[in-house]
């Protein structure tokens, strides 16, 4: 992090504080196979926690702006074949294409690599990274990364995690899938309880990289393998 | 700011609008691949709005402030991004079968309706009958000395490279977040929506690092281009920029420090009512005043003044420099500051 970076943080360490107490997100053992299928009727048998979410801390003096979306419905399914996750959230207008001066919806899920809360859940630190699984409506489809601090967001090799989704009735919903066991070192073990947090961006609204609705801190998930 | 800078000089005195640097560059660069849209280098008829749609008033570059004049403040001024219909225009297809190989008189028209284009205004210009005037405009990076896009971008994908200045992004880092198209004053970033990264004029590095000229000045027509090493004393940069003092960077006011330069252009004098000569230059000295800052009359002085040396048959350096008598004269790459 950069002295300026951590000037940005502090200005904005004030709005921090909210300190919201963090979701239980409980993954419920699915017989079928779920896979990516946002509208696949299993999701019916998880419950639903709702996270609140926030405008992010921008990280560089380019991003500004408030985001729009407020919060998010989380579900997770634990399958034989692997871990699934649902986001849901209201957006009246489906940015499903990236055009020259319009940005798409976006999702991210993200998990500290070594399973602990002390990971900083702001795109990780040093030593300390993140994996993030983050879901394009331009291209509907997942990417597999890691970071480990502000504009340090990189693919990882094993491109390994799948994710859809699907807009209707002024909702999206995206669901997330990856097999228990990744060939990516550097990729989440999602072994039993571990911290997980959210973002959401909004393309209508010129929402992209730290441009974003988040949580503020890290959820739990539970029931993982 | 690189510890060397390869800069271009661009005599509008002599730009005929042919477009040739247009097409050299595209062909060799932004002909496929989502750039079929993309001008890294495009050739505009001034006044007039220009490519992409009203750059000029499309914001970025850095806000005035302390620091010497024209060095700009250290903070980014907010810039909006062009849209591809409206402000650069989609790369249509053109009717060429029917126009060219079909029986029949069909003139040749694009075949999707545009809505603008690179040149959309050419010689329109301003001024009324029979005091109309225009002239060309080329435009590409002005790889800056203190390029707002790079400032711009949260992930450091933009740099400027040590050995010559030359301002590139590193697709491999680029994400597509374009804070650096609404950054840059000159609009010369495009965002590549089927790559979704952001790309622009790499100054022809590939070439430069074989000391041969960018395409757009080697097959400059008009001899209108001039590329050199900006410290090196015996290059047409150097001399047009710092010792005559007739070639002047766009829109300095953005602070971003230009490394492409122009040497303004003079005009033939408005008529009176009876049609007699004013003697007043019908291209408006604010005007160019307001493209190319306060330098503007001292340059076209200048300019007069060695003309009219060389209309005696007297000797003029600079006219000698700009009339570029030998193609290879105007291009000085290797790394030494010598000649190819
Ligand atoms: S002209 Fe624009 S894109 Fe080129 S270096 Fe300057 S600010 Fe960057
Ligand atoms: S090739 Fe030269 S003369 Fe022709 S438009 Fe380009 S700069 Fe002008």
């Amino acid at each position: 992090m950069t002295a300026r970076h951590m000037l940005v943080l502090l200005a904005f360490l004030p709005a921090l504080a909210p300190a919201q107490e963090p979701s239980t997100i409980r993954a419920v053992r699915a017989a079928t196979s779920v896979a990516d299928d946002p509208d696949h009727p299993a999701w019916n048998s998880a419950p639903a926690s709702i996270v609140k979410l926030e405008t992010a801390f921008p990280g560089h003096p380019s991003i500004s702006g408030t985001a729009v979306t407020q919060n998010a419905e989380v579900r997770a399914l634990a399958t034989a074949a692997g871990l699934a996750i649902r986001l849901e959230w209201s957006d009246p207008a489906a940015d499903a294409e990236k055009t020259q001066h319009r940005f798409a919806d976006g999702a991210a899920v993200q998990f500290p690599r070594d399973g602990k809360a002390e990971t900083t859940p702001y795109m990780g630190g040093a030593g300390r990274h993140v994996n993030i699984w983050y879901w394009n409506a331009a291209k509907n489809a997942a990417e597999n990364l890691w970071a480990d601090g502000f504009g340090s967001l990189t693919r990882l090799p094993a491109q390994d995690v799948r994710a859809s989704g699907r807009h209707a009735d002024g909702r999206w919903r995206v669901a997330f899938f990856r097999a228990w066991r990744s060939a990516e070192p550097r990729a989440a073990g999602l072994r039993g309880n571990t911290p997980i947090a959210f973002a959401v961006w909004n393309g209508a609204n010129d929402e992209r990289d730290g441009f974003k609705a988040v949580t503020m801190n890290w959820q739990s998930l539970q029931g993982g393998r | 700011m690189s510890s060397r800078q390869l800069a271009m000089v661009i005599d509008l005195n002599k730009c005929i609008g042919c477009q040739t640097c247009t097409l050299a560059c595209k062909s060799q660069w932004t002909d496929r691949d989502g750039r079929e849209f993309m001008y890294w280098n495009h050739v505009e008829s001034k006044p007039g709005k220009g490519y992409p749609r009203d750059w000029e008033n499309a914001g970025g570059g850095w806000e005035s402030g302390a620091g010497a004049a024209g060095s700009g403040g250290d903070k980014l001024k907010p810039g909006r991004l062009p849209r591809l219909e409206e402000d650069y225009g989609i790369p249509a297809d053109f009717n060429y079968d029917a126009a060219l190989f079909q029986e029949g008189e069909q003139p040749l028209r694009p075949m999707q309706p545009m809505q603008w284009g690179p040149n959309w205004e050419e010689d329109q210009g301003a001024g009324e009958f029979p005091n109309g005037y225009f002239f060309y405009l080329p435009r590409l990076c002005n790889h800056c000395t203190k390029p707002a896009c790079l400032a711009a971008c949260p992930r450091q994908a933009i740099s400027k490279r040590e050995e010559d200045g030359i301002v590139l992004i590193d697709p491999s880092r680029c994400r597509g977040y374009r804070y650096c198209v609404a950054a840059c004053p000159y609009k010369k970033i495009y965002f590549n929506p089927l790559a979704g990264r952001s790309e622009k004029c790499i100054f022809c590095y590939p070439r430069v690092e074989k000391g041969i000229p960018q395409a757009c000045a080697y097959q400059c027509v008009g001899r209108a281009r001039h590329v050199s090493w900006l410290d090196d004393k015996a290059g047409a940069a150097w001399r047009l920029v710092h010792e005559w003092k007739v070639a002047l960077p766009l829109h300095p006011e953005h602070g971003t420090q230009p490394n492409v330069y122009y040497v303004p252009p003079l005009s033939t004098a408005t008529f009176d009512a009876e049609g007699k000569p004013t003697g007043t230059p019908r291209i408006p000295a604010d005007y160019l005043v307001s493209l190319f800052g306060p330098g503007v009359q001292a340059a076209l002085d200048t300019l007069r003044r060695e003309i009219a040396r060389k209309e005696k048959g007297e000797a003029s350096e600079l006219m000698d420099l700009l009339i570029a008598y030998r193609h290879g004269d105007m291009f000085r790459l290797d790394r030494l500051g010598s000649q190819p």
